[in-house]
Parts: structure tokens; C-alpha cells; sequence
């Protein structure tokens, strides 16, 4: 369209279309960018409901091969010998030479299938737990679908959400939670999820590569003055040194060799985007960290911020 | 390879991110403990019940683990200065948040072009075609799909072991 520039009246009209285009480009951005995150936290749920069933299938399989390892066939042809001599039964057991080892025969199945049983016990426990931490997962269902809006939630439900997607029941990692009564928030609950899915996700790693035995993972949920709530992550992990602190939510910051170096900062983005914070406090290498995530109490839709470059 | 032991038992890889998963291998290669030979030779002598004995496998493996594959490609260095190869290495194929199956793959065999390599994926996307092979051996990764099972994971262990240390006698 050819625009006169003279008629400050037109060009006024050609601003307001321009932002218009600009402003409906913006939320299909930020559309896409959701359904992005939604499809990760998917993608994430999947891959780790993925390695449970690993887990109750390889179960299955070892509980077979012990069912089938069973000496009970044994017993029933016991039966038939002893049925065979049931009119001398007492001078077949005291006097017979395979009656005599009937005890002993007796003894030695016992043993094997206590044995088998409690082996078969154990890979049952294991299956057990596979199948509860599968119906977590399962029931989080609720906090996936797909909201237009702010939406009220209670934050301590998604944090534990996102503690029962990364880490599974069995897993060597101690995880305290202290949650305080807070308000519910009205907040994207994919948000929240995803920073937590993040920190959750960086946690864990930094406990495993610290190698420690006692590897803690602690969870802090508290107000945060009048109208924040307060989420911390803490793990006794790596830690992060002084000078990478200053860095660790830039764009491509990693201590990983090949890491991308997208998820604080893109953590950190979002955490802006819906009105909150993003912080990280450690005391130094090998002492672990702590992230806080702040989410104000009526937060806002998440707006096309986290797509602009700071 | 100078140590006897070295003939019997194999080192293998198992990359994963998951603990989990490692506790699975583990598990796979987990034996039973065999049937108590008295009560064995009872059987025969109450019911005349002769079982073939279980030949015990001549191969032990002995599982070595790393959760990212930087870890992995260390651990690949370190056993090639000790003249401690891995025959196999089990890679999953997502790791977060450090390199992918195929990026660690990779570089182990930029390091030892000669390990099998299985990569161990619950996605159904990852075709064969699309990994990249070992040039000078024309050698491709095998595909283990998750969920697993011992036997395929004892199979694939040992089938790739012994193709491995026939490729070395040559």
C-alpha cells in the first residue's frame, strides 16, 4: 500500500497495522514456543515412563526364569514313592537307602525354594514400585492440558509432579520436601513445570556427577514477601563456581563439554515471562547450589517476552 | 592381552543417564545361583529325574557404567591405556543434557573404531539408515529397543563379545 507521507493520518493508521501484525506475530510466537514446551515435557514423560516399564519388563522376565527354577516337581513324585510304600512306610523311611535320604531331600527343597521366594519377593517389590511410580506419572496427566489462560494452581502439586517425572522411587537420591502452607497462585502451570523439570533434571545431574553416596536433593516451598511464593532446589551436587555464577542463565553457558546451554536460560526466560525470578545461590565447587524460582501469587500471561532476546 | 583373566571376562559399557537402567543390565546379566548338587544327585537317586547339568557359560562380563557420554568416552580412553578394551558398549540414546547415543558413539569410535556399539532407544524413529556406521569396518551400531529384555541383552552381549575377540585373533 502506498502511503502518502505527508498524511501523518495515514502514516498513524499504517503504525497502528504494523503493531497489530507485530502484536498478533508475537502471540503466535508464543503460541508455538508453549506448544513446544508441551511437547518436551512429553517428550520427557514418555522417555522416562519409557524406562519404568524397562524396569517391570526385565522383572517379568526374572521372575520366569525363577518360577521356572522351582523344585516343586520333586514333591509330587515324593508323593508317589511314598504312596507306593504306603503298606511299609516306617521300614521304607528307617531302612530303605532311598527312603533314608527322604529327610535330607526334603530339607534341600525347602531350602531352594525359600530361596526362590524370596528372590521371586524381591523382583515383585521391584515391580511394585514401577507400577505405583507409572500411576504417578499417569495421574500428572491433569496438570498437561493445554490452558488459554492463567490458571489457579497449587504449586507444591506441580513440584511434585516434576520430582516424580525426573526421578523414579528406586533412584539413589534422597529428596527432602518442606513445604510451607502457601496460597494457591494463578499462574501457566506449563511454566512452572517446565522451570521445574529444568532444575529438577540439573539436580539430579549434579548429584550423580558428584559421585557422593549421600546425594540430597531438598525442595523448599515458603511465601516470599506479600505476594510471591518461593520454590528452592538445592542439591549437594557439583556446585558452581564463583565466576561461572555470574553467567550461568547467559545463552550458551555450560560447564557441559558439548552442552547446549538453552535450559537455565531459557528457565530463566520464562520465569520472566510470567512475572517472576529466576536466581541461584552456591557456595562454590563441590558445594552444591541452590536455584529459587519466585512466581508472584496473580502472575501473568505468559507474553511474548520469552521470545524477545533480553 | 596378557592376563588369562582377560580371556574370560569381558568389559562392557553401559552408557545411560538413568541409574535405573544400569540397576536393569545388572540385573540382566544377574546369574541364578545353579541347583544344589545334593539335591541334584537326590533326584536322580529317589526318582531317576537325570537333568542334563546347566553347562556354565564360559564368558563373565563384567559391567563398567557412565551416565553422560563424556564419562563414557573416559572411560574408553583410560581402558586403552591400561590394555583394557571394551568389546561392547550398550549407549542409550537420550542423555540429557550432555551428548545424544549417536554424538557419544560417535566419538568412542573416533577413539576405538572396534567396539560393537548397541544403541538402546525407546523411540521408534531411529532407523538404521540414519546412524552413521564405522567407515574403515563398515561396522553399524545394533538397536536395542527399550523395554529390554535379559535374554536379547545376554544375547547381543555375547554374540558381539565373541565377534569381537575373533576379529582380534585374526
Amino acid at each position: 500500500m502506498a502511503v502518502n507521507e505527508t498524511d501523518p493520518a495515514a502514516l498513524q493508521a499504517q503504525l497502528v497495522a504494523t503493531q497489530r501484525d507485530l502484536d498478533d506475530l508475537r502471540a503466535k510466537l508464543a503460541a508455538a514456543r508453549r506448544k513446544e514446551q508441551m511437547s518436551e515435557i512429553a517428550s520427557s514423560i514418555l522417555h522416562n515412563v519409557g524406562n519404568v516399564l524397562n524396569r517391570i519388563t526385565v522383572s517379568a522376565v526374572l521372575m520366569e526364569e525363577r518360577l521356572n527354577s522351582l523344585r516343586i516337581d520333586g514333591i509330587g513324585k515324593l508323593a508317589g514313592l511314598l504312596a507306593e510304600h504306603s503298606s511299609e512306610l516306617a521300614t521304607f523311611l528307617r531302612e530303605d537307602p532311598r527312603g533314608k535320604q527322604i529327610p535330607q531331600f526334603l530339607q534341600l527343597v525347602a531350602d531352594q525354594l525359600h530361596d526362590g521366594k524370596q528372590a521371586l519377593a524381591r523382583e515383585l517389590a521391584v515391580m511394585k514400585r514401577a507400577v505405583e511410580h507409572i500411576e504417578v506419572v499417569v495421574a500428572s496427566r491433569k496438570h498437561l492440558r493445554s490452558v488459554e489462560k492463567p490458571t489457579e494452581v497449587e504449586l507444591t502439586e506441580l513440584v511434585n509432579v516434576a520430582l516424580d517425572i525426573i526421578l523414579s522411587h528406586s533412584e539413589a537420591i534422597d529428596v527432602h520436601r518442606s513445604y510451607e502452607a502457601v496460597p494457591r497462585v494463578t499462574v501457566d502451570p506449563h511454566a512452572v513445570l517446565q522451570i521445574m523439570l529444568n532444575l529438577i533434571s540439573n539436580a539430579r545431574h549434579s548429584v550423580t556427577a558428584a559421585e557422593r553416596p549421600d546425594k540430597t536433593l531438598r525442595v523448599h516451598v515458603c511465601r516470599s514477601g506479600e505476594d510471591m511464593v518461593c520454590i528452592e532446589v538445592s542439591d549437594n551436587g557439583v556446585g558452581i563456581s564463583e565466576e561461572d555464577i555470574e553467567r550461568i542463565f547467559t545463552r550458551g553457558f555450560t560447564t557441559k563439554p558439548d552442552g547446549q546451554g538453552m535450559g537455565l536460560h531459557s528457565s530463566a526466560h520464562i520465569a520472566a515471562s510470567i512475572g517472576g525470578t529466576l536466581t541461584v545461590h552456591s557456595p562454590g565447587r563441590g558445594m552444591g547450589a541452590t536455584f529459587a524460582l519466585r512466581v508472584p501469587l496473580h502472575g501473568q500471561w505468559r507474553s511474548s517476552d520469552d521470545c524477545a532476546e533480553p | 592381552m596378557t592376563a588369562q583373566s582377560h580371556e574370560t571376562t569381558l568389559r562392557i559399557l553401559v552408557v545411560d543417564d538413568d541409574s535405573n537402567i544400569h540397576k536393569d543390565y545388572e540385573r540382566c546379566f544377574e546369574r541364578m545361583a545353579p541347583v544344589a548338587p545334593e539335591l541334584r544327585s537326590l533326584e536322580a537317586e529317589l526318582f531317576g529325574i537325570v537333568e542334563e547339568e546347566e553347562e556354565p557359560e564360559d564368558v563373565e562380563f563384567e559391567l563398567v557404567h557412565a551416565y553422560q557420554g563424556q564419562d563414557a568416552v573416559e572411560l574408553v580412553r583410560q581402558g586403552l591405556a591400561q590394555g583394557k578394551q571394551f568389546p561392547v558398549a550398550f549407549i542409550d540414546m537420550r542423555m540429557p543434557p550432555g551428548w545424544n547415543g549417536v554424538q557419544t558413539l560417535q566419538h568412542l569410535w573416533q577413539m576405538d573404531s572396534s567396539i560393537h556399539v548397541v544403541i538402546c532407544t525407546a523411540y521408534s524413529d531411529v532407523s538404521l539408515d540414519t546412524l552413521p556406521s564405522a567407515e574403515d569396518r563398515g561396522m553399524k551400531p545394533h538397536i536395542l529397543r527399550k523395554p529390554f529384555t535379559p535374554a536379547q541383552v545376554r544375547q547381543l552381549a555375547t554374540e558381539l563379545a565373541e565377534s569381537w575377540r575373533s576379529h582380534r585373533e585374526r
